[in-house]
């Protein structure tokens, strides 16, 4: 069973706690880092996501995925379809996707210059969005069984 | 009475019939009038972030008037205090990120437009944005086919805009996790509590659900965000049971 959870910081709606999916395909008390060169970074939607070669010791590269928050949300944190281009030379933080794959939540990144590209604003910010009511973890969308009345 | 002036008769209700259905039908097109929008509470000018909701504006589903059966469903997804047993799976919702609109009550739309063919309540969540029309010309539901946010005629009671809607999908949540099986009304009340702020009063009646009405308030803040970015779900990977990480072509 997949169990995800998205924190409050993807709710895209202004104050409003809303995720279309859980997060708990990844483990949230790992928080791990990469480094490599941006292959493409989608600016796509329920999720944004960056795509990163990330070269071994050894001599390969494999592809990393990374699921940010929606459009919406990093727009309202001043981050722009153009904020990261192919080519870019990055450290990715994220917390990693549980089954050992390539891939987990993006929390920020940092590139060359200094330059930091985070998912979304900060809480407690100027301008973010307010902590989900009731905590910072957020469910999942989608269709389930009724209750039987 | 002679034949004659029964047909008059006759004809004179009839007369009466199309005319009084043609007015109902001018109604319904009413176009407001800018004078008369001018007068309503200023509910524009931006986004409102809303405070409250276990899910969104979805109600703790412990705290509603749910039938027994229901409840007793819902009391083995949450625990007491409210939080939900997500070892259990997700309440109501699927293991899988789909991008089905959350619906009405769980997101209303957090901008207000006036404009002459009604309010147009827009707003966007982290996979969807909505824009639902609340008609202010005085017609009824007419039998709406269902919809994610029903269909929403409005009016208002001094100084509260008042919006009644029906006609949903079977899915369609009431509370977290309670789909309302279609046969819900929910009603809004908006009103003005000070300067950028205002309150929602939103009342649910379910009789498939609920043992009784249930109302739940949620205190609004102005903000200076009056963004409507768009968004379509186009790149789900989270449809499936596990994270979709093909890298893009």
């Amino acid at each position: 069973m997949r169990v995800k959870f998205i924190l409050a910081a993807l709710a895209g709606g202004v104050g409003i706690a809303s995720a279309h999916h859980s997060a708990g395909a990844f483990d949230q008390s790992k928080t791990l880092t990469v480094h490599g060169t941006v292959k493409v970074f989608q600016w796509t939607n329920p999720h944004v996501w960056l795509w990163v070669d990330v070269p071994s010791k050894n001599g390969t590269v494999t592809e990393w995925g990374f699921e940010a928050g929606p459009t919406n949300f990093l727009k309202r944190g001043g981050v722009h379809w153009d904020s990261l281009k192919a080519g870019d030379v990055v450290t990715v933080k994220f917390h990693p996707i549980r089954d050992g794959r390539a891939g987990g939540t993006f929390l920020g990144a940092t590139l060359a210059d200094g330059s930091t590209v985070a998912n979304g604003p900060k809480f407690g910010k100027p301008g973010g969005p307010a902590p989900a009511p009731g905590g910072g973890v957020l469910p999942i969308g989608g269709t389930g069984p009724a209750p039987q009345s | 009475m002679s034949l004659m002036p029964k047909i008059l008769a006759r004809v004179t209700v009839a007369l009466a019939v199309i005319v009084s259905g043609w007015l109902a039908s001018s109604a319904q097109a009413r176009q407001l009038s800018w004078s008369e929008i001018a007068k309503w509470p200023d509910l524009e000018g931006g986004n409102w972030e809303f405070i409250g909701g276990a899910m969104g504006l979805l109600p703790n589903p412990l705290k509603m008037p749910l039938k027994p059966a229901i409840m007793a469903v819902m009391r083995t997804k949450f625990d007491a205090h409210g939080k939900p047993k997500w070892n259990v799976g997700l309440p109501g919702y699927s293991q899988t990120g789909t991008c089905e609109p959350e619906g009405l009550p769980s997101f209303t739309g957090t901008q207000f437009f006036y404009t002459r063919a009604g309010i147009f309540m827009v707003g966007d969540t982290d996979y969807s944005t909505i824009d639902r029309r609340i008609y202010m010309d005085g017609r009824g539901h007419d039998d709406p086919d269902p919809t994610f946010y029903g269909n929403s005629i409005g009016h208002w009671e001094g100084d509260t805009l008042v919006i009644d809607t029906v006609g949903f999908f079977a899915q369609v949540q009431v509370g977290w996790g309670v789909p309302g099986q279609g046969k819900q009304e929910i009603i809004e009340r908006y009103r003005l509590t000070g300067p950028g702020k205002a309150e929602l009063k939103l009342t649910i009646i379910d009789p498939a659900v609920l043992t009784k009405p249930y109302t739940e308030t949620y205190q609004m803040v102005l903000t200076d965000d009056d963004e409507t970015p768009e968004l379509f779900c186009t790149n789900n990977r989270d449809a499936t049971t596990t994270v979709d990480l093909t890298p893009p072509q």
